[in-house]
């Protein structure tokens, strides 16, 4: 009998140190990976600190690229990170480089931002239909088929907004003012990619609603709709707006359809039918590319990824805030 | 017991994964570059394709069997980095080159007693192209072609009347390659002068098909990429034909004696957006290793390598050199002898120099003279 229970006890401490290795495990290397990420940016923005010193200069090759190409920034950090976040030119890979990161946080925002515009109206509308009107035997079918287009591989997205949407929207609606690759085409299609992020989780908090509280309105002489936009929604803003902010980080991260249709033209801009560059579409450019490894075209990459980090940071406390202080507790 | 075993199997596991760099650094500190069998290449990654093709067809070969052959792509400086590193181990066997060595990179060579064997493979032409509706600009001067892409024309030059009086007033869209690749270095270095001087208000793109669909689709629009991309697309745009000279001040197309972007025209050396691409092989490699200098022979040999015969991958059902399947144009014969001959001779240095140093820079008529005369 006690061998019995202490060989249980073994058994269940293992699974459960097993489980905790691997939430310690994810951390670790979420850690792991902002530590690397923090050290190459500030490397990145002590650039003119290192090319200031001649010893060290004689030694680095990138640091004699850097003093050649920006002689005004050795010696002078301040004024390299001023550049990073207030000047409006990102040319680091031309021969005249700028450091100003705005058009690449600008196609960025401005592609994210098109393809939630999509995403959202369309998902809210799919997970209300799905939740409180479709008919059973249609939910089963539907909601499958929707969840469906998160799985399709994004470079085929890519290649259907560069060759379909684009062609189709020149032809159309927009003629020549559409550039060949944009930010348009690509926030479209980014859209349709994260509608079952909102929809499906949306449908998920709705039908999480207690009935009582439908029950409650339909006796107060509520319409179907009415009981669908002035209970259900209310009640699960929360959820709502927790799946948008996750559909939004998605967008930000997404690289494939925003690398191949909205171009590689660090733009500062916002008009949708021009061709811009995003943050995930700069990083793929250079790490596929033919930038040497270790130069200062190389060092962009990590403060541009350190962008996009803080950027899905900010979304994520956002999104946990927003949880926090519209969650209805229904007991 | 289940769960003892599993604990067993995972620190197995975990003991074999650690143990693994141990042991590759033991087998590292025996001082050559890489061991016997193996070949590694890295470098530029505008040759890389041609390598990665010629590496696959010599694995297919009696004397390449079994040879690792890996070809990395860190760019040509980058690669180069490697070639003459200061530490036996991370030096490469094969170093990939968009252009020769560098005055600073044959210092480093030097200093680490790193010898090399320069060997141009191919020759690297780029099409200017326009959509085949543009009836005016059939024919532009490297002059042209410097303003409408230099730096200072950004958001200034954008109609095509401000490239030639004659042209029409008509919105001037460019298309081109991304500012990371080969093809965007050499481009901007034969046009502007300056390798990665360019504008920057132009539609860049990585994939050359983007820029053929930009084209075919705009009247008003100019774009460049590899001749290969031409022969590809002909129908789709129009390539452009391209004098050498200087001049902005032309009259009419008569006075412009422009050269069409043809492989023949590249092959001669008529054309003038070209460039020649080299390999260099460690000469340690070389003499330790038979296989490396096996696989440089055969890279250049007159019926195999860049001269192979293959499919045609843009019309099926006829045949061509590997070299032109991959995008590139071959020297002419005398070229490859003679590299040939370097090889065999293990000749050591660049023959593109000037006031005794490596030049860093060559003309296919430079390949033709000088190289051939390098190695005799």
């Amino acid at each position: 009998m006690g061998e019995r229970k202490t060989d249980r006890w073994i058994r269940e401490s293992a699974i459960g140190a097993g489980l905790a290795l691997c939430a310690w495990l994810s951390l670790g290397v979420t850690v792991a990976i902002a530590a690397v990420l923090a050290y190459e940016t500030v490397e990145f923005f002590r650039l003119p600190v290192h090319a200031a010193d001649p010893q060290l200069a004689a030694r680095r090759p990138d640091l004699q690229r850097f003093v050649e190409a920006r002689p005004d920034l050795v010696g002078n950090p301040w004024r390299l990170l001023r550049e990073f976040f207030t000047e409006t030119t990102w040319s680091p890979l031309y021969s005249t480089k700028r450091f100003g990161v705005l058009p690449l946080l600008a196609g960025t925002v401005l592609t994210s931002l098109i393809a939630l515009a999509v995403a959202v109206p369309l998902g809210l509308l799919a997970a209300v239909y799905l939740s409180e009107f479709a008919p059973e035997g249609v939910r089963r079918r539907v909601k499958p088929a929707l969840e469906l287009l998160a799985g399709v591989p994004t470079i085929v997205y890519g290649y259907f907004a560069l060759t379909f949407v684009t062609p189709f929207l020149q032809d159309h609606v927009f003629g020549q003012a559409l550039a060949g690759q944009n930010a348009l085409s690509a926030g479209l299609v980014m859209g349709i990619m994260i509608l079952p992020l909102v929809s499906s989780l949306s449908e998920d908090v709705m039908r999480a609603v207690p009935a009582e509280l439908r029950h409650g309105a339909y006796a107060l002489g509520a319409t179907p709709m009415e009981v669908a936009l002035r209970v259900v929604i209310p009640a699960s803003l929360s959820g709502i707006a927790a799946a948008c902010v996750l559909a939004l980080s998605r967008a930000i991260g997404e690289t494939m359809i925003v690398a191949l249709a909205a171009g590689q033209t660090p733009n500062w801009t916002f008009n949708p039918l021009e061709t811009v560059e995003t943050i995930t579409a700069f990083i793929v450019q250079v790490s596929l590319g033919d930038t040497p490894y270790g130069s200062v075209e190389y060092r962009t990459l990590f403060a541009a990824g350190m962008l996009l980090f803080v950027l899905t940071l900010l979304m994520n406390l956002l999104s946990f805030r927003v949880v926090q202080r519209f969650r209805e507790r229904y007991l | 017991m289940s769960i003892r075993k599993l604990l067993v199997a995972g620190l197995g596991l975990l003991m074999s994964v650690s143990g693994a760099p141990f042991g590759l650094a033991q087998q590292r500190a025996g001082g050559t570059t890489s061991p016997a069998g193996t070949i590694v290449i890295d470098g530029s990654s505008t040759v890389a394709p041609l390598t990665s093709a010629v590496a696959e067809e010599f694995r297919k070969t009696v004397q390449g069997r079994g040879i690792r052959i890996t070809v990395g792509i860190s760019g040509t400086g980058g690669g180069f980095k490697k070639f003459c590193a200061d530490s036996p181990q991370s030096r490469t066997d094969i170093q990939d080159a968009s252009r020769p060595i560098r005055p600073e990179e044959d210092e480093a060579c030097r200093r680490n007693q790193v010898s090399y064997v320069e060997v141009p493979v191919a020759i690297d032409g780029l099409s200017v192209v326009v959509h085949p509706r543009n009836t005016w600009a059939t024919c532009l001067t490297l002059g042209e072609l410097k303003r409408i892409w230099e730096p200072a024309a950004e958001r200034r030059i954008t109609s095509w009347r401000q490239v030639r009086r004659t042209f029409p007033d008509r919105p001037l869209r460019l298309a081109g390659a991304g500012a990371d690749s080969g093809t965007f270095d050499s481009f901007t270095e034969m046009v502007t002068g300056r390798a990665k001087a360019s504008r920057g208000d132009y539609q860049a793109t990585e994939d050359d098909n983007v820029t053929v669909q930009f084209v075919s689709r705009d009247e008003g629009a100019l774009g460049y990429f590899g001749l290969a991309y031409l022969e590809e697309n002909l129908g789709r745009v129009k390539g452009v034909a391209i004098d050498p000279s200087d001049r902005t001040d032309l009259a009419s197309n008569d006075q412009c004696r422009g050269i069409e972007p043809t492989f023949d025209n590249t092959k001669s050396g008529r054309y003038p957006l070209t460039r020649p691409l080299f390999i260099y092989l460690n000469r340690t490699s070389a003499l330790t290793k038979p296989e490396v200098r096996q696989f440089a022979s055969w890279y250049v040999g007159q019926r195999t390598g860049v001269n192979l015969q293959v499919d045609d991958p843009r019309r099926p059902d006829r045949k061509t050199n590997l070299v032109r399947a991959v995008g590139y144009v071959e020297f002419p014969e005398a070229v490859y002898a003679a590299a040939r001959q370097c090889i065999a001779r293990l000749k050591a240095g660049t023959a593109f120099r000037e006031g005794g140093k490596a030049a860093g820079h060559a003309t296919l008529e430079r390949v033709n003279r000088e190289y051939v005369a390098h190695c005799r």
